[in-house]
Parts: structure tokens; sequence; C-alpha cells
């Protein structure tokens, strides 16, 4: 049976080898490319995380990665996007006054109220809206960031409680955002990857 | 709710993991590959690598290391520490294995370059890491490649305000080695006052470590050579702190799931 392959759009920035690996082990052809056209050969794009906003916008728009991301959305090409990557799909961020983000999942993103980071590990809670990912439900996973998601609750997955509750998982069309890390939340992540690659791939 | 972390620590001299003791003798372990391994079995929360001879050697990031580390697909977050001498050093070593840095040296000799590696990361993905100590009543940061303590300056505790770093690992030195004589009062420091904190050395002692994290201002204990040789030491450690800020005790056993199947 042909493997499923994922490409990791590389900006230079970001963890790229921790999500390799995380996908290699799980059984995944992956590749780490900014290259569209070996980016047009894999099943599933994945934006990857650690990396400050308007840093990897500045890359992403410069080097046309950008318009190339957003023609594959428009065509309903599957996209995860991690933490930053995340982030990078909606449509700006408090982060950057300088630099837009892609625009393809409505809303934005903001400060964190109340503290400055949510760093270390914490229990994800079905937002009630979606039957995506169910079984994950109740996950204890890694998170590292300074801002959050804000957006319509119709696209919130799942949520954690950090003094009020934070967007954890959020699924628009073909595209979803892991505001933490999977690749880096021992089995419970593992599992999350495999269980979204499976879906996407079902869905296709 | 958020979990306070127990973060494993694999100290590297020359190649070799190490044991070290109050930041002057050091005992062989063997491969710093090997201990992360357990490490990440074992389920620590973070595993940090500080590679403590590649700033006084100026030999950059031990790259090959992050490299190995990377290859064995470890699932539990990579903090580097050890080398790092400015921006790219920084992006390199996230892009080729980690996923947070530490960082000591560069704070004092150029925080130019902290705060640039902070506009490219993140400041999520940096800690500063201060081996502190009281002398005759005073905070001072002892500096590990000099061997000397000196004061902390208004401008390093500045650069802590404006989080362009999101934790201080705060290291008691003197200490380090010991399994239950972290100096509290290191917490309470006024310089510190506005930071989450770290605590390492001397805090193997499951009662030090509970005492520690009931500090609100305390978001993790670091601990190096209770974890470095007994199997299962961080769900030990996790256990017998038995407290509900800590996700519970976590266990992999690669026998039960074929991630191929």
């Amino acid at each position: 049976m042909r493997k499923v392959s994922i490409g990791i759009v590389d900006s230079g920035i970001g963890n790229v080898s921790s999500l390799y690996s995380a996908l290699s082990i799980l059984g995944y052809s992956v590749r780490v490319t900014d290259d569209p056209s070996l980016l047009d050969l894999v099943d599933i794009m994945a934006l990857p995380g650690v990396g400050a906003f308007p840093a990897v916008m500045k890359i992403y728009d410069s080097n046309g990665i950008s318009d190339y991301i957003k023609s594959a959305a428009d065509k309903d090409r599957p996209i995860i996007g991690i933490c930053l990557g995340m982030q990078l799909l909606t449509d700006s961020s408090e982060e950057s006054n300088s630099f837009k983000g892609l625009g393809l999942i409505p809303g934005k993103v903001v400060r964190i109220s109340n503290s400055r980071w949510h760093i270390g590990w914490n229990t994800l809670k079905s937002s009630g809206q979606s039957e995506f990912l169910k079984s994950d439900m109740g996950s204890t996973v890694y998170f590292n960031h300074g801002f959050q998601y804000q957006g319509d609750l119709d696209y919130h997955v799942a949520v954690v409680d950090y003094f009020d509750e934070i967007p954890a998982i959020i699924k628009y069309r073909n595209l979803i955002g892991f505001q933490f890390h999977p690749e880096k939340s021992q089995d419970a992540g593992r599992y999350i990857l495999q269980n979204t690659i499976e879906e996407l791939m079902n869905a296709k | 709710m958020l979990n306070k972390r127990i973060i494993g620590v694999v100290t590297v001299r020359g190649g070799w993991a190490v044991q070290s003791f109050g930041y002057k003798s050091y005992l062989p372990l063997g491969k710093p590959e090997v201990l992360v391994e357990n490490l990440d079995r074992w389920g620590a929360d973070e595993i940090l690598v500080n590679v403590i001879d590649r700033s006084s050697k100026k030999l950059g990031p031990d790259f090959n290391l992050i490299g190995k580390i990377a290859d064995l697909g470890v699932s539990t977050p990579i903090i580097y520490g050890g080398g790092i001498r400015n921006e790219n050093d920084g992006i390199n070593v996230v892009q080729r294995g980690a996923d947070r840095i530490s960082i000591n040296n560069m704070l004092f000799e150029s925080q130019d370059s902290v705060c640039k590696i902070s506009d490219n990361l993140g400041s999520q993905a940096i800690i500063a890491s201060l081996p502190l100590s009281f002398i005759d009543g005073q905070l001072q940061h002892y500096n590990y490649i000099t061997r000397k303590s000196v004061d902390i300056s208004s401008e390093i505790i500045a650069l802590f305000r404006t989080k362009i770093v999101s934790e201080l690992m705060i290291s008691d030195w003197m200490n380090e080695g010991s399994l239950d004589r972290f100096n509290i009062d290191l917490i309470k420091s006024r310089e510190l006052i506005g930071s989450k904190l770290i605590a390492f050395g001397g805090a193997g002692d499951p009662r030090v470590g509970k005492k520690i994290m009931e500090y609100n201002n305390v978001s993790a204990v670091a601990i190096g050579n209770p974890f470095s040789y007994k199997e299962h030491a961080i769900q030990n450690y996790s256990n017998q702190l038995n407290a509900d800020f800590l996700r519970p005790p976590y266990f992999r056993d690669e026998l039960t799931y074929d991630w191929n199947q």
C-alpha cells in the first residue's frame, strides 16, 4: 500500500526535525521543503511550530510560499498547522503589525490574557461543537505559546483551561490547527497526529 | 489546568554525559543520547541537554549531538543549551532537533543577540540559565567560565522584565549534585520578581521538589543526577510528590504499540 506523504513547509525557522522524526516514526513518507513542485506531490502539508509570527510570514511572503499555500487551500488540499503554523493560517496576529496571516481560517491571533505564556502540559476538552478527534479528548499534551486563536466557536474542536479557555484544536474545511505540539506530546500526541492524518485522508 | 513540570537534565562535558557536583567535579555516565532516550521513555515533561564546555571552548552548539537526538525520534520536548553564540546558532539548534533553547553566556556577552533570537523564535522558546548564590546576603551570578561570582546588573534584570525570555532557570550551583540542599531563598529574590522560574540544583529529593513547586512563581523543577541511573526515576519522583499540580506519571513500553502496524 502506498504510504501517505506529508510535506513539511520549510521557512528556515521552526522545529522541523522534531516534526519530521515524529511523522517518520508513524510510518509516513515525509519531506521538508519550500519547493512548490515537491509540495505538489504530497498528500498533506504541515506548517511547523516554534518561531515568531512576523519572522516566518516575512519569509513565506518573500519566497512565494504564502501564495502557494493559499492556492492549495482553495483546492481543498489538507493542511495541518502546528502552534505558530496554526496561527499563520488565520487572518492576523497581535504579534505582528507588519505582516498579515494567510487568511485561510477566519479569525485572528491575540495575546493570551492573564498570563504572558502558556508553557507545559494541559488536558484537552471537547468544545462540544465537533466530532473530530473525539477519542483524543482527555489527552494531556504539550503547549508552548504566548498567543492564542480567537475566532468563531464553530471552528473550535478542543480547548484547554488556563484562566479562561484557550482553543487547542481548530478545524475549518480541510485545515487543522493545533495550538500544542503533537510531535512533542509523547504517545498522546502521536495518536492525535495519526488520527488527524487518517481522518484527513478519509475525507479526500 | 496547566501542570507544573519535571525536567530531566543531561549534563554533557567532553562529549560524555556526566554527573556534575557544584560546577566543579564530574563523573562520567555514558552516551548522552542514551540518557535522553531513557528520560523520554520515563515521561519527563521536558529534557534539558546542557553541554557545559561548548562556550568556554568557543566550539558553538553541538550539532552532532542534536542530530543524534533528533534521529532517535524523541517524543518529549528538548531544550538545548551550550555554545549558542548568535541568532543563527539559535535558529539552527531548533531546526535540527531542539524545541527550545537555554542561554547563559550570551545574556552577558551579547544581549542584542538574545533579542534577535527572540525576534525569530519567539520568547516562549528561550530560557535564561542563571547559576546563582547568595554571597554576603547579596544575590550573585556565577560566571562558570571565569569561575567568579558577580552582581546581577540592572541591565540583565531589565532584560527579564521586558520578557525577551520566557523562563529563568535558576541553578543553585553551590548545591548542585546534592539531593536536598536547594536554597529556597533563591526563589524569593526580589531581583527575580515577575519571572517564571525553573529550579535546579539540589532538588532531587521529592520533598524538596514539592516545597519548591508550591511557590506560584515556579513553573518547573529540573533534576540531573538522581534521574541518570535509576529505572523509572521520574515516575517514582512524581509519585512521591503526589501533587495535583503535576500530570499523572507517564510510562511508555515500546512493546505495547507498533506505530507502523
